[in-house]
C-alpha cells in the first residue's frame, strides 16, 4: 500500500485510482467537495479522451490515421500539445513529446497495470527522437509527420491538475489542492498546504509547506518500472537516445507557479543528470541513487528527524 | 526564480477558453459564460502574478510545521 493510500480522506477530501496512480482533491470548504469531484471527473475524462496513448478512440490516436496532413483538433488537445511543445522549447529538447514510438518499443504500450512487468528481451535501438520541431501547431490546426507519435503522458497529467485546480477555484470559490500522483496543483489564496514529499515507504521523505497558488511535481526513475530480458526499464526517456535515462537521481521534486512548469523542470532534471541542480533556479529536491538528498533554489533543509 | 515559460500570455488566454468549455462539460455554466471566462482569465493572470511576486515576499515552499500532510508528491 502506498503512502498516498494512507493519507486521511475526510469531509474536505476525496481520492480514487486513475491512470495507474491516484487522484486526490482537498478543498477548504467541505460543501464544495461534491462539485469539485464532478469537475475533476469531467476534466480527467476529457483529457483522457483527448490524448491517451492507450485508447484507440482517443483524439490523439485517431490523428495517426492522417499523418502529414493538417487537421483541425479540439481546443483541449491543442492546449495540451501547446504545453508539450512549450516544455520542449523551454528545456532545449530535454523534454520532448515525440518519444511516443520509442516508449511503445520499450514495452510501455498500454496502461501500466496491463504491462508484463518481466517480459522477453527487446531489440535495443538507440537514436534520437524525431524532434518536437517537426510538430506544427497553428491555433487548432495540427500536423504530425508520418512516423511520429506523441507521448503527452507527463504533461497531460500536470496540465489536468492545473486545469482542475483553476476550474474548481473559479466555479466553487474555494481554495483547492488537486493531486494526480506526484503532480500537485493548488488554487486560491489561503494558508499553505502541507505536502509529503516521498516516493515510497522506504524512500527519504520530508513534509513541506506549499504556498497557496503554487504547484509541485515529482519525477522518478524508480516508479513505472518493468523488465525486458532482465533489463530494468522505466518511463523517463532521454530524447537523444530514446532510452531510459541513467538513474543518477531516484526522484526530483520541483515547486513552480504551475504544475506543467514544475513537471517540465522535474522531468528535465532527470534527463540532465548530474548537471541538473546547477541548471535549476526553482525550489527543488534531488534524491540521488545512493539515497542522499540535495536541495536547491530555496527548498527547505531536510529535517533529519523526518 | 519563478520565470514564466515562453508563451505564457497566449497560454493564459487559451486556458480561459478551455475553462469555459470545461465548465460547460461539467454542467457548471450555461448562460453567463462570458462573465465566467472574464473572471477566469483574471484569476489566471492574478495567479500568475501572485506566483511571481510571492518569491520576493514569501517562499513558494517552506519547512513543514509538523502538521499532517494533506497530499503526497511522489513520482508517477
Amino acid at each position: 500500500m502506498s503512502i498516498l493510500d494512507l493519507l486521511p480522506v475526510g469531509q474536505d477530501s476525496a481520492q480514487w485510482p486513475i491512470w495507474s496512480t491516484t487522484a486526490r482533491v482537498v478543498v477548504r470548504d467541505p460543501a464544495a467537495l461534491p462539485a469539485a469531484c464532478r469537475i475533476m471527473d469531467a476534466v480527467l475524462s476529457a483529457v483522457d479522451a483527448a490524448c491517451s496513448r492507450f485508447r484507440p478512440d482517443s483524439e490523439l490516436r485517431k490523428l495517426e490515421l492522417t499523418p502529414g496532413r493538417p487537421t483541425e483538433i479540439s481546443p483541449l488537445l491543442a492546449a495540451l500539445i501547446d504545453a508539450a511543445l512549450t516544455a520542449a522549447e523551454w528545456t532545449g529538447g530535454d523534454v520532448d513529446p515525440t518519444i511516443g514510438i520509442a516508449m511503445s518499443s520499450l514495452g510501455y504500450d498500454r496502461d501500466l497495470a496491463l504491462i508484463d512487468v518481466d517480459g522477453a528481451a527487446l531489440p535495443v535501438t538507440v537514436g534520437r527522437a524525431p524532434g518536437w520541431h517537426q510538430i506544427r501547431l497553428h491555433g487548432e490546426e495540427l500536423t504530425i509527420p508520418a512516423g511520429v507519435r506523441l507521448d503527452l503522458g507527463a504533461v497531460g497529467k500536470a496540465f489536468a491538475a492545473d486545469l482542475c485546480a483553476t476550474l474548481i477555484h473559479t466555479s466553487c470559490g474555494t481554495d483547492v489542492l488537486v493531486s494526480l500522483g506526484g503532480d500537485i496543483a493548488t488554487a486560491g489564496s489561503g494558508p499553505d498546504w502541507h505536502v509529503l514529499v516521498s516516493d515510497g515507504p522506504d524512500e527519504p521523505s520530508c513534509t513541506v509547506r506549499l504556498a497557496a497558488g503554487m504547484a509541485m511535481a515529482t519525477s522518478s526513475t524508480i516508479s513505472r518500472q518493468w523488465r525486458r530480458g532482465g533489463r530494468l526499464l522505466h518511463h523517463v526517456l532521454d530524447p537523444r537516445t530514446c532510452q531510459p535515462v541513467d538513474p543518477v537521481w531516484r526522484t526530483v521534486s520541483v515547486a513552480a507557479p504551475s504544475c506543467v512548469d514544475a513537471n517540465t523542470e522535474s522531468t528535465a532534471a532527470l534527463v540532465r543528470g548530474l548537471s541538473a541542480p546547477a541548471r535549476l533556479d526553482r525550489p527543488a529536491r534531488f534524491v540521488a541513487a545512493d539515497g542522499s538528498v540535495r536541495t536547491v533554489g530555496g527548498w527547505p533543509a531536510e529535517d533529519l528527524g523526518s | 526564480m519563478n520565470q514564466q515559460t515562453p508563451g505564457g500570455r497566449e497560454r493564459g488566454l487559451r486556458r480561459a477558453g478551455l475553462i469555459t468549455a470545461m465548465l460547460a462539460v461539467a454542467g457548471v455554466v450555461g448562460s453567463g459564460m462570458v462573465a465566467v471566462v472574464a473572471h477566469a482569465d483574471t484569476v489566471a493572470k492574478s495567479t500568475s502574478t501572485a506566483g511571481s511576486t510571492s518569491t520576493t515576499t514569501t517562499p513558494s515552499v517552506s519547512a513543514g510545521s509538523g502538521a499532517a500532510p494533506q497530499a503526497q508528491s511522489a513520482g508517477s
